[in-house]
């Protein structure tokens, strides 16, 4: 049937797209389905296993609750925005240490990661797990994934 | 030399195993670019979804599709009239791919329709119009078992089971599906030697395994007829199976094809979407793909077996256990589960696997009722059992005021004991495990309590077996290529606990070349050889060996090529990093020589320089549980046993229930870790998930109902409140175990609960009889506790 499709422009990793949406659509939906960004994963879309989470200005948020019409103009970064190479300080401490196994929560964790560490670059480890408390992880029980997290915001910070 | 200087010396020799190698999978996960089987997708490919049943039991009158056919983007609608009339299941074939004539329980399958998009995939399942007339229901385990009950497979002894799972049908509990029996020694005498006899009930709920990547297929058929599955599955050989028992199409038609894997824990060791997913393909003649939605995978999947657990102990004395008598309800739901029926057998090796009990009754009774169906969850069985015994030799030292390790080490089973299935045991290290726990537990400190306030600290300690089930089979295929890289086809898929890292260590190893020179193909039937799947922790020991053996064939086959080339004695070569070495000599060969050349090079070649391919197989074959002693056949009836300790600190609030979990320790026998990172992560993130079953998971039914089919409702450990576990590894190596390793994935998960529970009893005096342990059920046992002390 025939719905009011919306043209909508936003910012996702550094390149701009002009897309059309249903209204109701989730940015979760667009990222993977229109622009083929499945690293961002969908888990249960209800905003309650933290698997989808990207950022939105800077903010994480969960991608499958987020109307993509709230993100026209907004700058979006999903995991495939951090680096290619795998070369981001979180990404290589989680690698390191073996710090997730089936990871399918990976994306979302490093996207809170982030997050937090933009706007506190050096959390204590209570703070990195109060940034994590929406993103389960069924696999680790999450100790390493804290101590990784640690670990790359002191890498972060000595580059700095 | 000593046995211990023999073993250094040979690790000292080990190039790859034993080592932290880091995981070849995860560069991908962490980029975004590993696809799973939730991101996968093909071109022009139709979205599926399914029609549910909203009732626990009812009988379909009507089903009215016109609507949801006519609707504008339906390609295919489906009910149970358009797909083969029969019914599946790895055990006992009890399942309709789509209900028939009537539904038994709220989420089952009863109609599914592929649309050019999800949006009117949705639309069209709504459009679905089914009569139902509801029929009375029971999800109450032990109200099925009466002979009055309402009856949910009237059917049943019609029903095609696999020839080690009988369907035993009982004419005075006609919802019985499955029961096993054990008898040791003789009860009854047992007991009246006894001078103290303990006897409890306890219970646990159904957990769901919550893999984070809901469970997915894309099918498509081929215009040859065959078909072509793409699923995550733990089982890629298992599924095809399934495939083809439902639609009588040749196993060698069926190609699936396992992408990486969000978890799996068990579930999806059966199918899930995957039957509709090939139907839908069949009849649209175009690529389907079923992506269940979470709450679909809360109520139409499966579910952890909630058991409830009669145990009765003679006990003398001196502690000494001489008559336990044991039965075992398992809520089976609606169907068989998949493994479902399996976990009632295999609940007993559980309960024989720790304790040497002179007199010995188990009897494990899996029955139908109108709830989600149970089946295999990581623990598959022992996790249940473990949880009463190891709660009931706690009460038992309390009751006879014995020291509760005490207890545990009087009563263990001993190497060349016989065990109450007739097992003779091989050297289990418990004492090992024990005592590692203990030097961390500390019980021979004074009680650091607080002097005021409502919280109380306590310790507790559980002593658990898990066994890995046989028979079972593992193949590898090992192809050595041209440019030094090795390409491993294994079937193993990689569900997450980091077996494609593992496989590449052992090949490199036996290779002798760097663990990046090995690539891990991925399964696909149509190319990777047999493996029977991710379960009972077997794939270390059972493809770790079927790798090792395929490596070492092709390693063979590269020192006779080299022979050949270089004329020098295969004895007298040696491989290291793709270069045959002469010993004490000067010749030498790269491998890329050994192969054949194309015309714009050499255009040489050496005779019978072909493909180069090493092929491994491992298989062990053990003896079956006789269905009326419980006597096993041989002396063996699982692969092998690992041990496992667990303590934990707690403290709890006497006003609220409130529970914080302080400390865990859990000690794990392994053999051998072949990748020690990897392993302490199963060891953590087992016994997390444990401490989710333990604490605070269960799927509540209401008028028969899954009342908290989500992540809201539905709670499972987070970051903040989970506490650091200590992972503790024991290596007492395994005599057929590549390198001495045995699995590590279950055994965590088994003494998480019952170790939480004493703890409780250490804080407060107040036990809990069923998990999840929650304030609730805590406060209430503390006050009823306060009652009785009055």
């Amino acid at each position: 049937m025939a719905r009011a499709r919306k043209r909508i422009s936003l910012n996702v990793n550094g390149t701009d797209y002009s897309i059309e949406a249903n209204p109701y659509d989730s940015l979760n939906w667009i990222l993977r389905e229109e622009l083929g960004l499945t690293g961002t994963k969908r888990g249960c879309d209800t905003g309650g296993c933290g698997s989808c989470t990207v950022m939105v200005d800077g903010k994480a948020i969960y991608s499958c609750m987020y109307p993509v019409v709230k993100a026209a103009g907004k700058t979006v970064e999903t995991i495939e925005g951090l680096s290619e190479e795998g070369d981001h300080p979180l990404q290589s401490a989680i690698v390191r240490n073996s710090a997730l196994q089936c990871a399918y929560c990976g994306p979302g964790i490093i996207m809170s990661a982030k997050s937090l560490l933009d706007s506190n670059p050096t959390p204590t480890e209570t703070e990195v797990r109060e940034a994590l408390v929406g993103n389960i992880c069924r696999c680790t029980g999450y100790g390493k994934v804290v101590k990784s997290i640690l670990e790359a915001s002191i890498e972060i910070a000595k580059s700095r | 030399m000593s046995t211990t200087q023999q073993q250094e010396e040979r690790e000292t020799l080990l190039r790859h195993i034993g080592k932290s190698v880091t995981r070849v999978d995860l560069k991908a996960k962490m980029t975004g670019r590993a696809i799973y089987g939730y991101d996968f997708s093909l071109p022009h490919m139709l979205h599926g979804k399914i029609k549910r049943s909203p009732y626990p039991h009812a009988r379909i009158l009507k089903i009215d599709t016109e609507a949801a056919r006519t609707l504008n983007g339906v390609r295919a609608v489906i009910t149970a009239w358009d797909v083969p009339n029969s019914l599946y299941g790895v055990m006992l074939k009890d399942t309709p791919m789509l209900a028939r004539d009537r539904v038994r329980y709220v989420g089952e399958a009863v109609a599914a329709v592929a649309a050019d998009s999800l949006e009117i995939a949705e639309e069209a399942v709504d459009l679905i119009k089914v009569e139902y007339a509801p029929l009375p229901y029971v999800t109450n385990v032990e109200k099925a078992l009466e002979k009055e009950s309402v009856v949910i497979h009237p059917d049943l002894p019609t029903y095609k089971a696999g020839p080690p799972f009988p369907v035993r049908i009982d004419p005075n509990r006609p919802n019985v599906g499955n029961h096993y029996h054990v008898e040791h020694g003789n009860v009854e005498s047992g007991f009246s030697e006894a001078d103290f006899v303990v006897q409890n009930r306890f219970e646990t709920a159904a957990m769901q395994h919550m893999h984070l990547e809901p469970s997915c297929a894309v099918a498509r058929a081929e215009p040859d007829g065959r078909v072509t599955i793409w699923s995550a599955t733990q089982s890629p050989y298992m599924i095809r199976q399934q495939i083809s028992d439902i639609f009588q199409i040749s196993t060698s038609r069926i190609r699936v094809i396992a992408p990486y894997e969000g978890g799996g824990f068990g579930s999806r060791l059966e199918v899930h979407s995957e039957p509709v997913a090939v139907a839908l393909a069949m009849k649209s003649r175009k690529p389907v793909k079923v992506a269940l939605t979470r709450e679909e995978v809360f109520t139409s999947t499966l579910v952890r077996h909630p058991f409830v657990v009669y145990i009765k102990d003679g006990v003398k004395r001196d502690g000494t256990i001489i008559a336990r008598d044991m039965k075992v309800i398992l809520n089976g739901g609606a169907y068989s589960g998949g493994f479902g029926m399996s976990v009632c057998r295999n609940c007993i090796f559980g309960a024989v696997s720790t304790y040497n009990i002179a007199n010995f009754r188990f009897d494990s009774i899996r029955v139908f009722t109108n709830a989600p169906p149970g089946g295999a969850f990581r623990g598959y069985g022992s996790t249940q059992v473990d949880w009463a015994i190891e709660c009931q030799m706690d009460c038992i030292a309390n009751e006879l005021h014995l020291d509760k390790i005490q207890i545990r080490r009087r009563n263990l089973l001993h190497a060349g004991d016989r065990n109450a299935i007739g097992e003779t045991m091989k050297d289990v290290n418990h004492h090992g495990v024990v005592e590692r726990v203990l030097e961390k537990l500390r019980l021979d400190e004074p009680r650091q309590d607080y002097d005021s306030g409502p919280w109380r600290r306590g310790k507790g300690f559980a002593l658990t077996t898990k066994y890995t089930t046989a028979p079972t089979a593992s193949a590898a295929t090992v192809r050595v290529l041209d440019d030094h890289t090795v390409i491993l086809f294994v079937s193993g898929t990689e569900i997450g606990a980091g077996s494609d890292t593992i496989y590449s260590q052992i090949v490199a190893e036996e290779l002798n070349c760097p663990v990046e020179s090995v690539i891990v193909s991925g399964p696909d039937t149509m190319f990777t050889p047999f493996d029977d799947g991710a379960n009972s922790s077997r794939r270390t020991y059972y493809l770790g060996n079927a790798c090792r053996m395929a490596a070492q064939d092709a390693r063979q086959q590269i020192l006779e090529r080299a022979s050949r080339a270089l004329q020098v004695p295969e004895s007298n070569l040696m491989v290291e990093d793709w270069k045959i070495v002469e010993r004490n000599g000067s010749k030498s060969i790269k491998v890329s020589e050994l192969f054949l050349k194309d015309q714009t090079r050499s255009g040489a070649f050496l005779p019978g320089s072909g493909d180069l391919i090493g092929r491994g197989v491992w298989h062990e074959r053990v003896g079956f549980l006789d269905p009326v002693t419980g006597r096993c056949t041989t002396d063996r009836a699982v692969t092998y046993y690992t041990p496992v300790a667990t303590g934990v600190e707690v403290e709890v609030n006497e006003e609220t229930g409130f529970m914080r979990v302080l400390n865990i320790y859990c000690a794990i026998d392994v053999g051998k870790a072949i990748n020690p990172l990897s392993v302490e992560g199963q060891i953590e993130g087992g016994v997390v998930q444990g401490l989710g079953g333990a604490i605070c998971e269960e799927l509540i039914l209401q008028d028969g109902k899954p009342i908290n089919a989500n992540l809201a409702d539905y709670k499972v450990p987070l970051s903040l409140g989970t506490p650091h576990v200590q992972a503790i590894v024991l290596e007492s190596p395994e005599a057929n175990g590549p390198y001495g390793a045995r699995g590590v994935g279950e055994g965590p998960i088994t003494g998480i609960s019952p170790a939480l529970a004493n703890a409780i009893v250490d804080a407060t005096g107040a036990r809990v009889y069923d998990i999840p342990l929650t304030p609730e059920k805590i406060l209430a046992a503390i006050n009823l506790k306060a009652k009785q002390r009055k």
